[in-house]
């Protein structure tokens, strides 16, 4: 008996997915202020809810296929029409769902979702309370645009919708000039990754005449069916049609720049090095906003892109090469960054950074399956860290400082539970789902990277080890200080956890990190036999199809994948557990303050301040890059507009005119006698002048 | 009626102007009321004619052409007509026309009847501007935009008025008076006697056709292009002919910084579209690379001077010649994608920019500073204010959804696809080539400085604590207000969401621009494609709305790890179903892989 499913409906009813939660935004953003509570909550949850299901709908068939009678669907599209065309640069509006997009349209729904219930206690006491859910409807909503496009002109409209609404919601509360200023800075360093995403769109658009992603149905240009049709053997061919044939690029050299232009704008909004300054900043925003936008979904965004243009970056080394070295330096150096944090929301922000790290190094190196599962599981147990981050601020009057938490344990049952889960997750202590993420990513790092110059992927995966350790580290100091020991301040001691809103929230994504388990488990009973004989866990399966053409292109071999994967997972146990324990003996047991002599002790205090400051990375932007810009500018307005052009080419002409009419007003001062004077040399001169050279101009003229 | 729809559209502000010419000068809201419902009657008719006008691929370049002799001994007909661009500048105008009007409303109590005048007779004078096919009928309404203009700043301006207003003319006459030798130029070498004539079309077969006998010298296309240039130069502005532009946008009254800047700015554009450009196309290959570098410098230049501002309007009036510089690259980079995006962003840039004057009018209005520094954190008290700023801001910046993204995109990416060097110059003149991807990489990062300096002053006036206790009664956005702000609003996100049928209008005078200027040697979606890939690839998409479903991607045979056979254990029907197998095979075929 098989479920005779209407496919066809539900591609009809494709574009209500991201349209649902932004007519909510609309609704509420006009009519909030005179809608009662309870309205606001049932239309904010209702859309995002119901865009869940329409998810839900479509990843089904996908999932169990056999249950259905409509058989196997790879991927499914609608085409609404034309956006905009001009010139041949056509637009489409036009949707599709494959194995990719469908998970991370169902992340974004159901994580959405969570958090929007979560929200309703977090943000209870807030006056701008329908504000506050417009922006985080118009959130959900363009980014589901941005998972569902299928193209990228589209896609950036997403993305920069997404980025618009992380403004509006770092800078929620903007009569603090901080918060405001927090927002702003978001908004601007993610403009710079989007000028490399526009120089992207370009330099497809010149060399392929598309940005429209997969082929939908019988035909259309698409970057993937190009790359299909294009193959790799032509890479070293020398663009000689089209726009780019007068720069005399090879193919692969004209492919590398898209490529490298694109992951400027991954690297802004998954907040790479060096464009990762503000995502800490960003925790200026209401909690729940930080664990839904800032950790689980619009920073991965970034991530998605490498993912969903995987079969482009395979085809250039160089660029392949380049995100693994950003995504591993990133890795380790917030790693390093959050160790040294002391606010309850930086370190888990700095978190975010280094473990968006490992998913840039994961597409750097081919790894796409793993990079996508990192990216679902890291949204899962960093939302469940967010949110008991939250929970943990409303119980203690918003106090974040974790030198005044402590002893939390015992008065925050749930949060404290879910906390330690999700902690276990993402350091891979016990066989949760961060473990096999981020093992799989290592792992295929050091025994199966294809691609690029070999050095970098084991450099990425001796960087990205040291960093899992750093992870390790910084996630359970943060955990024994919040909730093990005693209470160090008043607030401290006398928290209390609130309601049902927000600890269900708190188990559901604690029970996903751990229930994730299922789809990176690499052997029985969950992995799956591919008829080689090779077993791959379900995720990988599940992906098969969309990374089938990069795989290609690289030519991964499925084998190696599963060379030394007990010695790698044994690795990552003990590195974990070195962390742990590290951890455990320094801020347990009082090794800190044993070791407090050695803080003292001059190139080890220098180095603490080093990491205490982040580096100086914040300073050096603004004395190397904002500074000098706003100072340009003011010399260039005063030096150039009003001096050298207002001042000499402008009022030049008047002043000499102004001297003119001076000098020639003597002429005219009405005495006579001057006058006679003038008219008398004045006829001479003339008289001389015709004698000497008239019969000359007489001639001129063609007199004879 | 329809085809005397464009004398109807020229005249119906100047009948209105008599109509107030006739009331009591005392009597102020009646003036205001006839002024308001003449340019909403204007506003009518400019729509009836945009609505009039043919788009489809066979019509003919100028629409609702009227022609009758003038100053028949001079060769001086009334001869005006519009082509898509016009149309859609002349609805522009119209729309701008009451909102205008409206910023007046309670701004303005001194000389209320000679200002209504003046607005009134700057209306006719625009559309006569666009409409005109005459050389002299064009000088004449050119000319005759300058008087009303000078009046708004100069009588109803700001403490430096008068300054501002000589500096507006002299900058603009001096442009145009050369522009003026060289209509008559052109008049002179058109032909002998009585056959001389200013008229456009004539003018433009004949310095376009070998056989006509209106040869000119390389030296002289080369100097008239010059004269032409400079006239439209000054007027867009370009760097650096810009310096009048903050000035003129600081002193003058918010109904004239709206006029300004919504329309005035765009003859500049408009002029080497119709003009500069199709008249002397080999001169304007010669100039183009400086006239791309200018356009670029001025993008750079104009968001840097903008950052340094410390008053409203003059930030607004710096970014317009950033914005304006975007305009000039996608006119001068001379694909039809960049030309279309030009003009699509020259209707842009006059409605976001008209509504951030309009909603810097309204703020001036309650608090009579224009002064960044005077506000802070006034989001508070005037969220509805803040509200439409905010949305006019992100039109500005060019955010997706917004109107300002769409033309920007096709400006910068038909740029960057731009040829290095145009068509061919006169016999031993050496055309400069130019590295269109290199600058319009350079001008891409106008997006970025954008958003620094209008997110900047956004902040510095909308958010953080209150700063001055006297914003603390500020009044938000009253009834009248809306009326005006609202449209403009709306515009900004229909024209982002559906940009489609504005550009159907554009789209054959960008095709006609760049066939002229000899641009984009292969027109349209063939410059784009890659060579190779099969034919079935490259199909269009249906008509729209269209399903579909993608069957599944073929693996090549090399590869014998097919997705269906792995997933063999769990869907053992996968592999009978015939379906799935023809439709695999039809997709190899389609995309010419082997499977």
């Amino acid at each position: 008996m098989k479920i005779d499913w209407d496919v066809k409906t539900i591609e009809d009813s494709l574009f209500l997915i991201p349209l649902l939660p932004l007519l909510g935004a609309a609704a509420l953003g006009l009519f909030g202020r005179r809608l009662r509570r309870p309205d606001v909550h049932l239309i904010a949850c209702g859309t995002v809810a119901t865009a869940g299901l329409l998810v839900a709908l479509i990843l089904l068939p996908m999932a169990f296929p056999v249950l259905f009678a409509s058989g196997p669907v790879v991927s499914i599209g609608s085409t609404l029409g034309t956006w905009f065309s001009a010139g041949g640069i056509s637009v489409a509006a036009s949707l599709f769902v494959d194995h990719l997009n469908a998970v991370l349209a169902l992340v974004v729904s159901g994580v959405g979702l969570l958090i929007h219930v979560y929200s309703i206690e977090y943000m209870a006491e807030e006056k701008d309370y329908a504000r506050y859910f417009a922006y985080l409807n118009l959130f959900v909503g363009f980014m589901l645009l941005l998972v569902l496009a299928n193209d990228l002109v589209l896609m950036f409209v997403g993305w920069e919708g997404v980025g618009l609404c992380s403004y509006l919601l770092i800078g929620f509360w903007y009569d603090d000039d901080a918060k405001a200023l927090a927002g702003r800075k978001a908004f601007v360093v993610n403009r710079v990754g989007d000028f490399g995403f526009l120089l992207g769109i370009f330099t497809l658009l010149a060399l392929f005449g598309t940005t429209s992603i997969q082929p939908l149905g019988t035909g259309g240009d698409s970057l993937a069916g190009a790359v299909r049709a294009f193959g790799p053997g032509r890479l070293g061919a020398v663009v000689s049609s089209g726009p780019l044939a007068a720069l005399g690029l090879t193919y692969g050299h004209a492919i590398t720049l898209a490529c490298l232009f694109l992951f400027l704008g991954a690297a802004g909004k998954s907040a790479q090095f060096p464009l990762y300054v503000w995502l800490p900043d960003a925790m200026a925003g209401p909690t729940p906003v930080s664990a839904l936008i800032h950790a689980a979904t619009m920073v991965t965004a970034g991530v998605y892109l490498l993912a969903r243009l995987s079969f482009l970056f395979a085809l250039s080394t160089t660029a392949m090469a380049m995100v693994a070295a950003v995504g591993a330096f990133t890795a380790l150096f917030a790693a390093l960054l959050a160790c040294a944090q002391n606010d309850l929301k930086k370190v888990l922000a700095y978190s975010t950074v280094s473990q968006l790290g490992f998913m840039v190094l994961a597409a750097g190196v081919g790894a796409w399956w793993q990079a996508v599962f990192h990216l679902v599981t890291h949204a899962f147990f960093k939302a469940c860290l967010f949110l008991g981050a939250g929970s943990v601020i409303l119980a203690c009057h918003h106090q974040q400082d974790i030198r005044k938490l402590g002893g939390l344990r015992r008065r925050m049952k749930s949060t404290s539970a879910t906390f330690l889960i999700a902690t276990l997750a993402i350091t891979g202590v016990a066989p949760l789902s961060g473990f096999f993420s981020k093992d799989a990513i290592l792992h295929f790092a050091h025994a199966a990277a294809p691609a690029g110059p070999a050095g970098v992927a084991h450099l990425a995966w001796i960087v990205g080890t040291l960093a899992a350790l750093g992870t390790a580290f910084y996630m359970f100091r943060l955990y024994f200080l919040v909730f093990e020991g005693e209470p160090r301040s008043e607030q401290a001691a006398h928290a209390t956890e609130r309601g049902l809103a927000v600890t269900i929230p708190l188990w559901i994504l604690g029970a996903l990190s751990v229930v994730a388990v299922v789809w990176g488990w690499p052997w029985a009973p969950f992995a799956m036999t591919t008829r080689s004989g090779l077993r791959e866990p379900l995720f990988q399966n599940f992906t098969s199809p969309v990374f089938g053409l990069a795989n290609r292109i690289l030519g991964v071999d499925p084998a190696a994948a599963h060379q030394g994967l007990l010695g790698a997972m044994a690795l990552a146990l003990a590195v974990a557990w070195a962390g742990l324990g590290a951890a455990w003996w320094l801020y347990r047991r009082g090794g800190i303050a044993k070791l407090a002599p050695l803080f003292e002790r001059r190139p080890v205090r220098w180095i603490h301040a080093l990491v205490a400051h982040k580096f100086y990375v914040d300073e050096v932007f603004h004395f190397a890059l904002v500074l000098p810009l706003r100072a340009v500018a003011t010399l260039a307005f005063h030096l150039v507009d009003r001096r050298a052009i207002d001042g000499f080419l402008v009022h030049g002409p008047a002043r000499v005119t102004g001297w003119a009419g001076r000098a020639l007003r003597y002429l005219q001062n009405g005495d006579l006698q001057r006058y006679a004077a003038v008219m008398a040399i004045g006829a001479v001169v003339t008289v001389a002048f015709v004698l000497s050279v008239g019969k000359d101009l007489f001639q001129l003229f063609g007199g004879n | 009626m329809s085809h005397h729809l464009l004398d109807i559209v020229i005249f119906t502000p100047l009948l209105f102007a008599a109509v107030v010419a006739l009331l009591p000068a005392g009597e102020r809201n009646q003036l205001r009321a006839a002024t308001l419902a003449g340019s909403l009657v204007s506003f009518a008719t400019t729509i009836a004619l945009y609505l009039a006008f043919d788009p489809s691929a066979g019509a003919p370049e100028f629409q609702l052409e009227l022609n009758r002799p003038w100053i028949a001994s001079l060769g001086i007909g009334y001869h005006v007509g519009v082509d898509g661009l016009a149309a859609s500048l002349i609805l522009l105008t119209g729309l701008l026309g009451p909102v205008a009007v409206l910023s007046t409303w309670s701004a303005v109590q001194t000389r209320v009847k000679e200002l209504c005048l003046a607005l009134l007779v700057l209306q006719t004078a625009m559309y006569g501007t666009f409409a005109a096919l005459d050389l002299a009928l064009f000088y004449v309404f050119w000319e005759l935009m300058l008087v009303p203009m000078y009046l708004l700043i100069g009588v109803w301006g700001g403490e430096n008025r008068v300054y501002a207003a000589v500096k507006f003319f002299l900058y603009t006459f001096a442009g145009s008076v050369l522009m003026l030798v060289a209509i008559l130029f052109l008049y002179v070498k058109s032909g002998a006697g009585d056959a001389r004539t200013f008229d456009y079309v004539s003018l433009l077969r004949a310095l376009n056709d070998p056989d006509s006998g209106m040869a000119l010298a390389w030296s002289a296309r080369k100097w008239l292009f010059a004269a032409f240039a400079l006239a439209f130069a000054v007027k867009v502005p370009m760097f650096p002919l810009h310096t009048w532009l903050p000035d003129a946008h600081v002193q003058a009254p918010a109904a004239g910084s709206i006029i300004l800047a919504g329309v005035l700015l765009k003859m500049g554009a408009f002029g080497f579209l119709r003009y500069a450009m199709p008249l002397f196309p080999d001169a304007a290959a010669w100039a183009r690379p400086t006239l791309v570098a200018l356009a670029v410098v001025g993008i750079v230049y104009g968001s840097l001077m903008a950052l340094a501002q410390k008053d409203l309007k003059k930030l607004i009036a710096y970014s317009s010649v950033a914005h304006l510089g975007f305009v000039m690259l996608g006119i001068l980079a001379m694909t039809v994608a960049s030309s279309t995006g030009a003009m699509y962003q020259m209707l842009n840039h006059g409605i976001s920019t008209g509504a951030l004057f309009l909603l810097v009018g309204i703020l001036y209005e309650r608090t009579h500073t224009r002064s960044i520094s005077d506000y802070g954190g006034i989001a508070k008290v005037v969220p509805m204010f803040a509200f439409a700023f905010m949305v006019v801001l992100l039109s500005s910046i060019g955010l997706p959804g917004t109107n300002g993204f769409v033309g920007e995109l096709l400006i910068l990416a038909g740029a960057f696809a731009a040829p290095f060097t145009i068509g061919a110059a006169a016999p031993g003149v050496e055309l400069g080539a130019l590295n269109m991807p290199l600058w319009t990489a350079v001008a891409t990062s106008g997006v970025v400085l954008g958003a620094v300096y209008m997110l900047r002053m956004y902040q510095r006036v909308m958010f953080g604590p209150l700063r001055h206790q006297e914003n603390r009664a500020l009044a938000d956005l009253k009834l009248r207000e809306w009326l005006a702000v609202g449209p403009l609003l709306a515009l900004v996100v229909v024209m982002g969401v559906m940009p489609q049928p504005f550009l159907d209008r554009l789209d054959p005078s960008a095709k006609r621009f760049v066939e002229r200027v000899g641009g984009e040697p292969a027109q349209g979606a063939a410059a784009f494609r890659l060579v190779g890939v099969p034919p079935a690839e490259l199909l269009s998409p249906a008509a729209a709305p269209q399903v579909v479903r993608v069957a599944q991607e073929p693996e090549p045979a090399v590869q014998p790890a097919n997705l269906a056979t792995e997933k063999l254990p769990m869907l053992p029907a996968r592999l009978r179903d015939p379906k799935l197998l023809e439709a695999v095979k039809q997709r190899a075929r389609d995309i010419g892989t082997t499977p």
